[in-house]
């Protein structure tokens, strides 16, 4: 395995807990761990452990903000328990590529689905997976809350998503 | 009188206000990640309106190794679709070979890095058909040490890789509040001809009653009296050519947005 320079034992450190509460306690463990070139050492050493929980934190805080933006709904209903709900999915997971933040909506969206989180908002859910799939044309039925479903219809005109929903009802 | 031109950062849910040719704006900055899947047209409908600046958030400079070249190849592509007066990216890296981070993080400030940014550079230039780059200077809660200060690192780095400086006012006010320096002090240690070009938006300060919280970047707040005073002594003291206001939420009130453009406008007026 390569030996890793200071900038790669950085991305690694900033998005596991684990590997910096290794370092915070034997940073020459989490030296070995990382195979860390000797050039590195003295500089990863000399990381300001609480400047590393904080950036770290701040990913987090970032990423939640972005996700919260297009889940408003969502991260409403979950209220104060929203940011922890966030953690515990975005802690072991780092999507990757320009659509990130969108495929963190979709990753969050699944967390919540696969706990059968009644909080999440099917529509929103809904928009962003289409957004970042792959398709022309989505329609789901929708119902929130104890509204009367609806037709949410997804599509594409000249490559730009456009929705529409169709009330259904008595 | 030196002319600099004011513009905002162009985000979709501005397009139906811009289509009303605010006075405000005399130029766009936008964001090469958000053209990487289409929009071509609308893209080429901005650069028929206004000179275009593009900026990106994903070529990780500081990522030891060469530039993703597909990540490159898109950018390229944008940045001549819109003619971009100029290129500008972070002193950064938000990916490594093992993780993508999502976000900015901090580079050493030592010769190797430099080294690695102007081979990045130069690779970025080459790309973009030898369009001018300015780099910007990132907010960071993780201060890290190298053999050169973060000011002569970053003339340094003007100098050996031929680009500009993107000076972020509001990231260098939050770092200054966040860590405890004097923004002004660390100006002046900024040669001012490799100052090309601002970014600026309100900073979002911690909550009174918490003594350790700390400011943050999150690009939604007005622009703060303070921080104005601050811009209007960078624009007295280096040529800049242009401001962009960097805003990424509360765009309902264009309104707003207009106010703070008239007012870094009255600024450049006054230098």
């Amino acid at each position: 395995m390569a030996q890793r320079d200071l900038t790669s034992a950085l991305g690694l450190l900033l998005s596991d807990r684990a590997l910096r509460e290794l370092r915070a306690h034997d940073p020459q463990a989490a030296a070995r761990k990382l195979n860390l070139r000797a050039a590195d050492l003295a500089a990863f050493a000399a990381l300001d452990p609480a400047g590393l929980e904080e950036q770290a934190a701040a990913l987090l805080q970032k990423r939640f903000y972005e996700v919260a933006q297009l889940l408003p709904q969502t991260c409403a209903r979950l209220g104060e328990k929203a940011y922890a709900r966030f953690l515990a999915y975005a802690e072991h997971a780092w999507p990757t590529g320009h659509l990130r933040h969108w495929l963190d909506v979709v990753g969050f969206g699944d967390h919540l689905r696969k706990a059968r989180a009644p909080e999440l908002c099917r529509a929103e859910y809904n928009r962003v997976a289409f957004v970042t799939a792959d398709r022309r044309l989505l329609i789901a039925l929708v119902r929130e809350n104890s509204a009367l479903p609806s037709l949410q219809i997804l599509y594409r005109r000249k490559g730009e998503p456009r929705q529409m929903g169709i009330k259904l009802g008595p | 009188m030196r002319r600099i031109k004011i513009g905002i950062g162009y985000r979709h849910p501005l397009a139906a206000w811009l289509a009303t040719n605010p006075p405000e704006v005399s130029c766009l900055e936008i964001t090469a990640e958000h053209f990487f899947d289409g929009g071509d047209a609308k893209l080429s409908q901005l650069a028929a309106r206004y000179p275009l600046y593009v900026h990106g958030l994903g070529l990780s400079l500081g990522t030891p190794g060469p530039l993703d070249p597909g990540i490159l190849k898109q950018f390229a592509r944008v940045a001549e679709l819109a003619q971009a007066q100029c290129v500008s990216e972070h002193i950064a890296f938000s990916r490594t070979a093992d993780v993508d981070l999502g976000h900015l993080n901090p580079v050493r400030p030592d010769r190797e890095t430099l080294r690695l940014f102007s081979d990045h550079v130069r690779e970025l230039k080459a790309a973009c058909g030898g369009r001018p780059v300015i780099l910007e200077n990132i907010t960071t809660h993780l201060a890290l040490k190298g053999d050169l200060s973060e000011t002569e690192f970053l003339n340094q780095l003007c100098e050996t890789a031929g680009c500009g400086l993107l000076l972020d006012v509001t990231n260098l006010w939050i770092n200054s509040r966040n860590h405890r320096f004097d923004p002004r002090a660390w100006l002046r240690e900024i040669q001012p001809e490799k100052i090309v070009q601002l970014h600026a938006v309100g900073y979002s300060a911690p909550h009174e009653a918490d003594a350790n919280a700390r400011y943050q970047d999150y690009h939604g707040d007005a622009l703060q009296p303070d921080l104005l005073e601050f811009i209007g002594e960078v624009l007295a003291y280096a040529p800049v050519q242009a401001v962009i206001l960097e805003r990424d939420a509360n765009f309902e009130d264009t309104g707003a947005i207009q106010t703070e453009l008239r007012k870094l406008e009255r600024l450049c007026g006054a230098t």
